[in-house]
């Protein structure tokens, strides 16, 4: 007997024996298609309210000495804007819901390596979101302290409400759930790979996704760390980060940052991998470079863990020559991807469905956040930008152009696997378009209203500033972007109300998830094609058999 | 974007050629503005060199048919060691441009002209000049009264800045400069100011509910008219 | 290693696994070694160094057991199918212990904010979830 029939056997007694469904299914679901909606699903819900609080706060923005809200409220919103975006939608929409649902389909697995611990991953993240954004909800209000809690205002004396504490322990939580997942695709990749599927076979979405588990392994720990010596300051009288006690505020700033620089390329590395999946197919033609792609991808990976202390670079406290020269060194295998990507296009028979749209977008997009990055990692001209409004256009740059151009096309382009579906195309083309203007409307007078001097964080500016007009500008830009969100959500909701059936393979993708059903069956793969190269689907429908695929270049398919 | 572009213009008139930089009116400032503008020219290149090949493989490699299967390559060594050393050498460069230019932004000389202790707090900022005879001129600067300080022009004023409590930072946008403060360390760097004129200072990292009020001004004069702005307040102070 | 047109290939099990973990603690060990002769820096040099440990210990493992395991058809160029056939592994499609047990985990770091009379509730959730996540682990089915 086979794996799959038995099973299947099992699948049927189990059916029988005790059908569940509704919300005892999904309490008790260990599925990993399953689990990796529900990441979705909730990750996309924390990004609209974010970007809600974003809207605010432009709003706020519009006007010198405006009072749409007061300063108090500003800084929760802020401060929640970038914890919820960065914590609880990035990461979680990335290695919660994309490598969940994914990783195991790409590999031929019939489901991830621990589907518990899964599940309890999930239930950690849900539990943790609510518990962050509880502060609201209590009367000091929300952590006001900015997504990065710098000691001393994040101890007792300067924020003592419970707000901060809700927020200290949603990231415990938080934290560990990220780490259990990292854990489980590790695993996953490592152990559950199908017959043929070597390691230089698996596609770069989930070679990709293990880098970021890893990043995950070594960035966590810390933050986890970190937070429990701040609760320990705030509440047992530890002086980890006081002076008074002996201790060193800038201890909190190096710890945070060991963390926070691997986790904002934990929310890079995976988006990197879904638009490595969708130019070849809609280009019709292989990775171009996939050994250099693995290598640069692991390069990142690494001197992203090594580069912490160039968002300390103002404290006059760091060693300047070796965080600006790795951070350069990270242009490298960014660059390679970058030509990787567009040799990918090159020469290939381009067609604009929207998860092409929105792969392209993001190309054009994180370019000029990764040349910013480069002004930014030598120090002197750090001096002069830094916690300006230069850097907010910089990381919105790279992180929109992520999780949001990126996470998008990864949402159109697996939306027929995971409901069978198709979305709308021109509705996903009014998407795109809102957005790619909304966002240069919205961020270039960013950058240039922080080179004029405007600090990041601040509520109200003066008239005499001269901010107003790029400010309103940004605020035109940020209200198109809401409009585009409403038209993504738009889409997804006639897409699935007025179903327009997609098969199993719409648009001819060569990895392995394109090879079962849309949506997948229990355990996934009816049968598997023979796997021989990092294509095993195209090779199936259009290549000649076995070993021409690692022949040299150009093998011509008739 | 090119309507944005000319807006911005526009809207800033002498600073465009530099990119929208400020042009910094201390030595360090200027360096810094220099250094920008060259990083500005290198970025464009590279970003207008990649944007032109992205936009050439969108415009130029559509699909006409459905038949149309382009020739499925999937490496080329020597491109791909191009594109891996290529970058090396801009990095190198650029690199080697910081390095030079961070040394001679943070260097302090041995003998400053004038001596500043900055004190950042919540939400102000305390300046203490000392003038001789354990006399010093004390100016506090908080959200209810914006004070503006002098600074003398060619002249080179060491500033030691602390915080009384949280991290504050300690910004003047005109100087193209800032520095952190923070509890339990003191930071030492030099201003040579090389034009008068009046400049706004901010704090520059969130410290709490009226971070955005931490403003002070700074007003670069000869250095005669310091000494007597100086004495002045030194006398005020006793 | 996958390159040109020789015959199949089969790498030794875990090989790339665990070059890739002992990678990470050999570059960081470089990366450190460099950091801290410059820098004297501690906290930085200490969470890297841990990462070297990080690197170390399940690449040495994978190495070693790569060593001494039978080869796997998922490292094998050549593979079929059917080679996989038989137990992959135990796959619970369905356990109510991780909702409890997270919520059991939630209860607790509600008490860190609210008093620790919350922890009572927690960990008596959370450790009615650990038991019974075992006794079904142990019973290889649902409980």
């Amino acid at each position: 007997m086979t794996l799959l029939a038995e099973r299947h056997e099992a699948e049927l007694h189990e059916h029988e024996a005790g059908h569940r469904s509704g919300l005892l299914y999904w309490l008790t679901s260990t599925d990993h298609k399953v689990i990796g909606k529900n990441y979705t699903y909730t990750s996309l819900v924390f990004f609209f309210l974010a970007g809600i609080m974003a809207m605010l706060m432009r709003t706020q923005l519009l006007s010198p000495e405006n009072h749409f809200v007061n300063q108090q409220t500003y800084n929760e919103l802020f401060t929640m804007h970038g914890s919820l975006m960065l914590y609880l939608f990035a990461g979680p929409f990335a290695f919660g819901g994309f490598a969940n649902f994914i990783v195991p389909l790409q590999i031929g697995a019939p489901d991830m390596a621990f589907p518990r611990l899964n599940a309890l991953s999930y239930w950690l993240y849900l539990s943790g979101g609510i518990i962050m954004m509880s502060g609201f909800l209590v009367a000091g209000g929300a952590a006001d302290f900015g997504w990065v809690a710098y000691a001393p205002l994040s101890d007792a004396v300067n924020s003592p409400g419970a707000g901060a504490d809700l927020w200290i322990v949603a990231l415990f939580l938080t934290g560990f759930s990220a780490i259990f997942t990292g854990i489980n695709i590790t695993a996953t990749v490592f152990g559950l790979r199908a017959p043929g599927m070597t390691m230089f076979r698996v596609p770069i979405f989930t070679w990709n996704m293990l880098v970021t588990a890893i990043l995950i392994l070594i960035a966590f720990p810390v933050l986890t760390s970190a937070l429990v010596m701040l609760y320990f300051d705030r509440h047992f009288h530890t002086h980890i980060f006081e002076v008074s006690g002996g201790g060193v505020p800038v201890l909190w700033q190096h710890l945070f940052w060991f963390f926070g620089h691997p986790e904002v390329y934990i929310l890079a590395l995976p988006y990197f991998g879904i638009v490595t999946e969708i130019l070849p197919v809609f280009s019709r033609k292989p990775v171009f470079g996939y050994k250099g792609l693995v290598f640069a991808t692991l390069a990142i990976a690494g001197l992203s863990t090594g580069v912490w202390a160039h968002h300390m670079f103002t404290t006059g406290v760091v060693l300047l020559p070796f965080f600006s020269g790795m951070t350069m060194l990270i242009a490298i295998p960014t660059g390679i991807k970058y030509f990787a990507w567009i040799g990918t296009m090159w020469r290939g028979a381009i067609r604009f469905e929207t998860p092409m749209l929105f792969a392209v977008g993001f190309l054009v997009v994180f370019l000029a956040g990764g040349l910013s990055g480069v002004i930014l990692a030598s120090p002197p001209l750090d001096f002069y930008v830094n916690n300006t409004y230069f850097v907010v256009a910089h990381f919105h740059q790279v992180l929109f152009g992520t999780a949001v151009f990126a996470g998008f096309a990864g949402v159109y382009y697996w939306y027929p696997k995971y409901t069978g579906r198709m979305t709308r195309r021109w509705l996903g083309a009014m998407n795109f378009w809102t957005m790619f203007f909304g966002f240069w409307l919205t961020f270039i007078p960013q950058y240039l209203v922080g080179l004029h001097g405007m600090p990041r964080r601040i509520s109200i500016y003066q008239v005499s500033d001269g901010f107003t007009t790029l400010n309103r500008f940004s605020s035109g830009g940020a209200y198109l972007l809401g409009l585009s969100g409403l038209l993504f959500l738009i889409n997804m909701y006639v897409s699935w109300r007025r179903p327009v059936p997609a098969g199993g393979n719409p648009w001819d993708g060569g990895t392995l998830e394109w090879a079962c059903a849309s949506p997948p069956p229990h355990h996934n793969f009816e049968k598997l094609p023979p796997i021989r190269s990092e294509r095993p689907v195209w090779d199936a429908n259009h290549g000649e058999p076995e070993l021409a695929r690692q022949g040299p270049s150009g093998v011509t398919v008739a | 974007m090119g309507a944005l572009a000319a807006l911005a213009v526009a809207l800033t008139g002498c600073r465009s050629w530099r990119f929208e930089n400020n042009p910094g009116v201390t030595t360090q400032g200027q360096r810094i503005s220099h250094m920008f503008v060259g990083f500005d020219i290198t970025a464009l290149a590279v970003g207008g060199f990649v944007w032109a090949l992205i936009f050439w493989c969108v415009l130029r490699y559509r699909r006409r048919s459905n038949d149309q299967w382009p020739k499925q390559t999937r490496y080329n060594i020597p491109w791909e060691v191009a594109y891996t050393i290529a970058p090396v050498f801009v990095v190198a460069a650029l690199f080697g441009v910081t390095v030079v230019g961070e040394n001679f932004v943070d260097k302090v000389v041995p003998n400053p002209d004038q001596q500043l202790t900055v004190t950042a707090f919540q939400w102000g900022w305390r300046f203490d000049f000392p003038v001789g005879n354990g006399q010093h001129a004390v100016v506090v600067s908080d959200p209810s009264h914006f004070q503006t300080i002098e600074l003398p022009e060619g002249q080179t004023t060491r500033v030691n800045l602390v915080s009384a409590d949280v991290v504050h930072n300690f910004m003047v946008s005109a100087f193209n400069f800032q520095r952190y403060a923070q509890p339990g360390v003191t930071n030492v760097f030099d201003f040579t100011p090389t034009k008068t004129g009046t400049y706004i200072g901010r704090c520059d990292f969130f410290c709490g509910l009226h971070h955005d009020l931490m403003i002070f001004y700074v007003k670069v004069v000869p250095p005669a008219q310091f000494q007597t702005w100086v004495h002045q307040h030194a006398k005020a102070a006793t | 290693m996958g390159h040109g047109g020789g015959g199949p290939k089969t790498y030794r099990g875990y090989a790339i696994e665990a070059r890739i973990f002992l990678g990470v603690a050999l570059f960081f060990a470089l990366v450190d070694g460099v950091y801290f002769f410059t820098s004297k820096e501690n906290s930085g040099s200490t969470m890297l160094v841990m990462t070297v440990f990080l690197g170390f210990l399940p690449g040495s493992y994978l190495w070693w057991w790569g060593r001494h395991m039978k080869p796997r058809p998922e490292d094998s160029d050549s593979a079929t199918f059917e080679e996989s056939a038989g137990t992959v592994g135990a796959f619970p499609s369905s356990s109510i212990w991780p909702f409890v047990f997270g919520m059991g985990m939630a209860g607790v770091a509600l008490a860190f904010v609210f008093g620790a009379w919350l922890a009572i509730f927690g960990g008596a959730l959370g450790l009615g979830g650990l038991v019974g996540y075992t006794v079904e682990s142990r019973r290889g089915g649902y409980v």
